[in-house]
């Protein structure tokens, strides 16, 4: 079986611009929360975000002219983390590298619909407004996969473009995914990741309703708590994380030093209810054990485990009530925190942007905190590492995601050289 | 694609389309020649969700893409004669999938859309949407509308807990799903993957998205709405349909999306799958004729170069272009023709619809 490392990556987040910046926010437990920005929140039940930094679009669009018609941000955030992991080197992808990236749900330009029926909407005259191909762009809502195809054609790449909408879980498995696939055979390199943005009036109204966020707004960057007692409800946020894995020998030849090694993946469906989690984490719980097969590893062997852990009150007890299963008497010795909780729940971009974060953790020997953790919930009684990241050597670490639908997701990653 | 692929089994099939809502009646009138085309959009008249889903009451959480999802499903697992839980372990059944783009009936959200107009120019505004319009959306609506959850759902009433992959939003998308179910079963990671692809291009959302990308421009081509599932075996089991004898896919080149229109990328397409499935003596194809009236003509012209006077049959014609149901469509259709047609050694299926890659696939008895 061949070995599938990690050598470059590429991050946007709501608490840095690039990779290395994000390392260090994570490892200071910087919190990226504000109060939305990109429109006026005021009416809202949830104003709270993790919203990424201002950035300089201009220069994308100078080098990917096809953006000058695109608004929708997850596609900028997307091309960012690109930039960030590949642009800087010339003749990095060869031509059959695939394409394999994942994020949750096309942003729905519900502006465009008044624009061009302004007052009582009226299907017929939208529809027949937009016979005009003028008025077409920007489109309603732009196909899942624009983003990879545009990176197919500007790099003349002939291997499959693999768009992976599950949700939460999304760009975990498509790392996941990507690496059963070089370790195969069947490809030597492989883009994978994730790119995502909520922070709409839809998206963030739709998940308010919902139930899932909390909505003390006079909380602030403390407004998500994964793992505590008073814990209300996840955050939404938006980035993009892009990793380059490929096939270790492929990438040696080529002088690249891998950064991270992945050894094992699995998923599984929950098959319990629409919108909740199982409360005994059944399904995530045999995720791990499945992943750690596939690693062929025992539970012993597991330094860090960075969680799902969104703050809700079902998925954090349920996460943890899996890790105890799974892990057993080595449970309590595990440090588990929660990137979330400095920079809110990123959906289809959060397993990429965790990922990245765990792999900053294994380089540079440390594990991010869970900030926010203040009163300890007796369901949630793991190491959660509150407050302070913590210097520790790590080897192998464990990656959990968990989504809307029942999906789970679990990787393990190694330190490269071991 | 591996060469081990001779080995992987269709054991079980459903078909939910204009032409039928089970395989056998879909593939009858397929082969019939008198079932009309479709016109303007392709609903399916006859599906009723709370005869076809059981139990009904989560009916309701349901967008029309996630009814057929579930209904195909369950039809498909039923016909595998697999029962997950009794005779094979829940969490050792995959589930791979293709959907299409999340979409609102249009007709859902216009009171939302009233409620949230500025008053000085009735254009949208964010205050006015979150004081007024918010309100007036249905909670229900964000599990409507999350493409991952057609088979998030169908997992949950067949009881499946196994390893999972959904694609989108093209009719290559869900193909992406067959081909990495046969890796898979191939590895020898799994030995049973449910595989399917859900789509509904027929609510007004969707309709007017095929306008703007330009679709709808020059061609005749009909939206539908579907979903089919089939049952992937390492093994053949007693009764199985057909084996997957090669499966090929090409990028799709050109500007954003569109109809594949690279005459010489088809032709190594059709020609590397036929030997790919080491030149099997083909007696049907299945084109991907849809209404677009280029590629329409270029892959007939090409059929008809590379496999000189074999029969053709054209179900999006019928069927409407169903875009991520549209693959398992005619792979279920394809199976139930080994079953009424004795003489059929090989069918080739072509997938020609607009996205990211065209593929190619040769089933055999």
């Amino acid at each position: 079986m061949k070995r599938a490392v990690i050598t470059r990556i590429g991050v946007i987040s709501p608490n840095a611009v690039d990779y290395t910046g994000f390392v260090s926010a994570i490892f200071e437990g910087r919190s990226g929360l504000k109060t939305i920005d990109y429109f006026d929140a005021s009416t809202f039940l949830c104003r709270i975000v993790g919203q990424v930094p201002e950035v300089d679009r201009n220069s994308l669009m100078q080098k990917y002219p096809e953006l000058e018609s695109v608004q929708d941000i997850k596609v900028f955030l997307a091309a960012f983390a690109f930039e960030d992991a590949l642009g800087k080197e010339e003749g990095i992808l060869e031509g059959n590298c695939a394409i394999n990236l994942g994020t949750s749900l096309e942003s729905f330009n519900i502006a465009k619909l008044l624009d061009l029926s302004p007052n009582s909407f009226c299907l017929e005259k939208y529809t027949d407004a937009v016979r005009d191909p003028a008025l077409r762009k920007p489109f309603l809502q732009l196909p899942l996969d624009y983003f990879s195809n545009m990176v197919r054609r500007h790099f003349r790449l002939n291997g499959p473009a693999f768009l992976n909408c599950s949700a939460c879980t999304a760009s975990t498995q498509s790392i996941g995914h990507s690496f059963h696939m070089i370790r195969d055979g069947r490809y030597s390199q492989v883009i994978a990741g994730g790119f995502d943005s909520m922070l709409n009036p839809l998206g963030l109204g739709g998940f308010s309703v919902l139930g899932a966020l909390c909505t003390d707004n006079s909380l602030g960057t403390r407004a998500i708590k994964p793992f505590d007692l008073r814990r209300q409800g996840t955050i939404l946020g938006e980035g993009a994380a892009v990793l380059l894995l490929e096939e270790l020998d492929f990438a040696l030849s080529r002088g690249r030093k891998p950064i991270a090694e992945v050894i094992g993946y699995a998923s599984t469906f929950d098959a319990f209810k629409i919108s909740k989690p199982d409360p005994d984490g059944n399904g995530i719980g045999t995720c791990m054990e499945k992943a750690l097969a596939d690693a062929g590893i025992s539970p012993d062997m597991v330094d860090y485990i960075n969680a799902h852990g969104t703050g809700t009150p079902l998925n954090d007890s349920s996460e943890t009530a899996a890790i105890r299963r799974v892990f057993r008497k080595h449970a309590d010795g595990i440090p588990v925190s929660s990137i979330k909780s400095m920079i809110g729940h990123t959906i289809g971009a959060s397993g990429a942007i965790e990922t990245a974060g765990v792999v900053g953790m294994i380089q540079k020997g440390f594990v991010s905190p869970t900030i926010n953790l203040e009163v300890r919930d007796p369901e949630c009684d793991l190491d959660y590492v509150p407050g302070r990241s913590r210097k520790l050597e790590i080897r192998t670490a464990v990656k959990n995601s968990s989504g809307f639908g029942g999906q789970n997701a679990v990787l393990v990653l190694r330190r490269y050289p071991d | 694609m591996a060469e081990s692929e001779k080995m992987t089994f269709i054991t079980g099939i459903s078909h939910f389309s204009r032409l039928g809502t089970d395989s056998l009646s879909a593939c009858r009138n397929l082969l019939s020649g008198t079932f009309e085309t479709a016109k303007t959009v392709a609903r399916i008249e006859d599906f009723d969700p709370r005869k076809k889903i059981s139990p009904p009451k989560g009916i309701r959480y349901m967008s029309r893409e996630t009814m057929l999802a579930v209904a195909a499903s369950m039809q498909c697992v039923s016909d595998s004669g697999l029962s997950p839980g009794r005779n094979i372990r829940q969490d050792e059944l995959a589930f791979f999938a293709g959907t299409g783009s999340s979409g609102i009936d249009i007709h859902e959200i216009t009171p939302m859309l009233d409620g949230s107009c500025r008053e000085e120019d009735g254009r949208f505004c964010p205050l006015e949407f979150g004081r007024t319009g918010l309100s007036r959306l249905n909670p229900l609506t964000s599990f409507k509308i999350l493409p991952n959850m057609p088979p998030s759902v169908a997992a949950i009433y067949n009881e499946i807990k196994g390893k999972n992959l959904i694609f989108n939003p093209w009719e290559s998308s869900a193909l992406h799903a067959f081909e990495e179910a046969v890796f898979e079963l191939c590895s020898g990671r799994e030995k049973a993957v449910l595989c399917g692809g859900s789509d509904d291009r027929t609510h007004s959302d969707s309709l007017i998205t095929l306008r703007e990308y330009g679709f709808m421009d020059y061609s005749e081509m009909v939206p539908g709405e579907g979903s089919s599932y089939v049952m992937l075996r390492s093994e053949p089991g007693d009764d199985h349909y057909c084996s997957v004898a090669a499966i090929r896919s090409v990028p799709v080149t050109g500007a954003d999306f569109n109809y594949p229109e690279d005459r010489g990328a088809v032709r190594k397409l059709i020609r590397e799958c036929l030997e790919g499935s080491g030149s099997l003596p083909v007696d049907l194809v299945f084109d991907s004729r849809d209404g677009n009236a280029r590629c329409d003509r270029m892959q007939v012209e090409l059929l008809h170069e590379i496999l000189p006077g074999v029969r053709l049959l054209s179900p999006k014609l019928y069927t409407g272009n169903c875009f991520a149901a549209s693959g398992f469509l005619h792979i279920s259709l394809a199976c139930q023709v080994f079953r009424q047609v004795p003489e059929i050694r090989a069918i080739l299926l072509l997938f020609l619809g607009p996205g990211s890659e065209m593929y190619s696939v040769v089933l055999k008895r």
